[in-house]
């Protein structure tokens, strides 16, 4: 066991590379109901190549549009604000992380189970009616956490996935018993670091057994989409397994086997164009 | 027959219409009730089964064999998925639902 302070964590988060400003710019006013769409629409377009995979995105299977969205302020009066800043901080954030090499982490799977979360977190909530764009963003960074330990640290990081392999258990459980903590609550430290609304930020709470009624739908949509992509293989890793359902997370959304046939298809048929588009050396 | 696809011995009792024969079927003293090649209709499954006949070899495409092994791979790959978590019930049902998923997703 060799655990990680505290004071690490905040040392691996402000070392992380920087976001585009123009992504902290829409992070920030994510909760600002008073946001000046047209002046950050034009400073997104700046940035060609942000602007490239949002557009792309825009006019992927994704949204399904007839006609094709042919510039930034375009995208934000077809698909509305909030999908083009979703689409941007995607687009931002797989950018900014995908070009790193890491023995103990596999960038192209990592970022290939988080689209496939991002891509059924976004299903699920579309059937059940809460916030598209807040599920997508929670699932495409719900394992942001483990991005950080395993580049803070690699060595430590390496006796993570022995440890795992050893006892052929999950990756938090490891990581608890390795480093003492696990990489959901090093997820909301970095979401904290970059300001991200709370709403955000709670998707990456565990289940909280005792008090189940506090129990956020928004973190339960995350799991069950974490487990969708594991259960999908779309990473296809060697101890790849699918994390437990808490009960109290699995009866919040009402899942039922035709909705569940849906949400698969869905993000098989978006998965390959997303990973395409938002360019993260998928190929193989 | 094309070269790649291989015949098949099924029970009689899993044989649909459409299947086509790979060999003659033969009746009980060796006379040809069937010949190769031609295709089964409800008609003749249940003449054969009036003759007591209770296997016929059928042919099986490439494709059908492919699809047929790539079905078996995905299910056996989805239990060592889920092998650290089918002892919670939410796990489960997600793990059937896959496993409809990808048997029907295969034909």
């Amino acid at each position: 066991m060799n655990p990680i302070t505290s004071e690490e964590i905040s040392e691996a988060v402000v070392r992380l590379p920087s976001l585009p400003t123009i992504v902290l710019e829409l992070i920030n006013a994510l909760d600002n109901g008073d946001v000046d769409t047209n002046t950050l629409a034009q400073k997104i377009s700046h940035d060609q190549a942000l602007t490239a995979k949002v557009l792309g995105l825009a006019n992927s299977s994704f949204y399904g549009m007839q006609n094709k969205v042919g510039s930034i302020p375009h995208a934000v009066t077809v698909l509305g604000f909030n999908s083009v800043r979703s689409l941007v901080t995607a687009a931002a954030v797989v950018g900014t992380f995908s070009d790193g090499k890491s023995q103990v982490l596999d960038y192209a799977k990592f970022w290939k189970h988080a689209i496939a979360t991002a891509l059924s977190a976004k299903a699920i909530a579309k059937k059940l009616g809460v916030n598209e764009d807040q599920a997508f963003i929670g699932g495409l960074l719900h394992n942001i956490g483990r991005l950080v330990l395993a580049t803070y640290s690699p060595s430590r990081y390496q006796e993570v996935l022995d440890w795992r392999s050893q006892h052929d258990g999950n990756l938090m459980a490891a990581e608890i018993h390795v480093l003492g903590i696990d990489h959901k609550t090093v997820g909301r430290a970095i979401l904290t670091h970059w300001k991200f609304p709370a709403s955000i930020v709670e998707t990456l709470h565990a289940p909280d057994v005792a008090h189940p009624r506090e129990q956020s739908r928004a973190a339960a949509v995350v799991t069950v989409a974490d487990a969708i992509a594991y259960g999908l293989d779309v990473s296809g890793g060697e101890h790849d397994r699918v994390p437990v359902i808490s009960q109290i997370e699995w009866d919040m959304l009402h899942l039922n086997d035709a909705v569940l046939t849906d949400i698969f298809s869905t993000t098989e048929r978006q998965f390959e164009e997303a990973c395409m588009i938002l360019g993260t050396n998928v190929g193989e | 027959m094309v070269a790649t696809d291989t015949a098949q011995e099924i029970l009689l009792d899993d044989a649909t219409p459409g299947m086509r024969l790979a060999e003659a079927v033969l009746d009980r003293s060796g006379a040809r009730l069937i010949s190769p090649g031609v295709e089964l209709t409800e008609k003749s499954i249940h003449a054969l089964r009036q003759r007591g006949v209770l296997r016929v070899n059928v042919v099986v495409s490439l494709l059908e064999q492919a699809r047929g092994k790539q079905t078996e791979e995905s299910l056996q790959r989805l239990d060592v998925l889920f092998k650290n978590s089918v002892d919670s019930k939410p796990n489960r049902l997600l793990l059937d639902s896959l496993r409809r998923y990808r048997t029907r997703t295969a034909q």
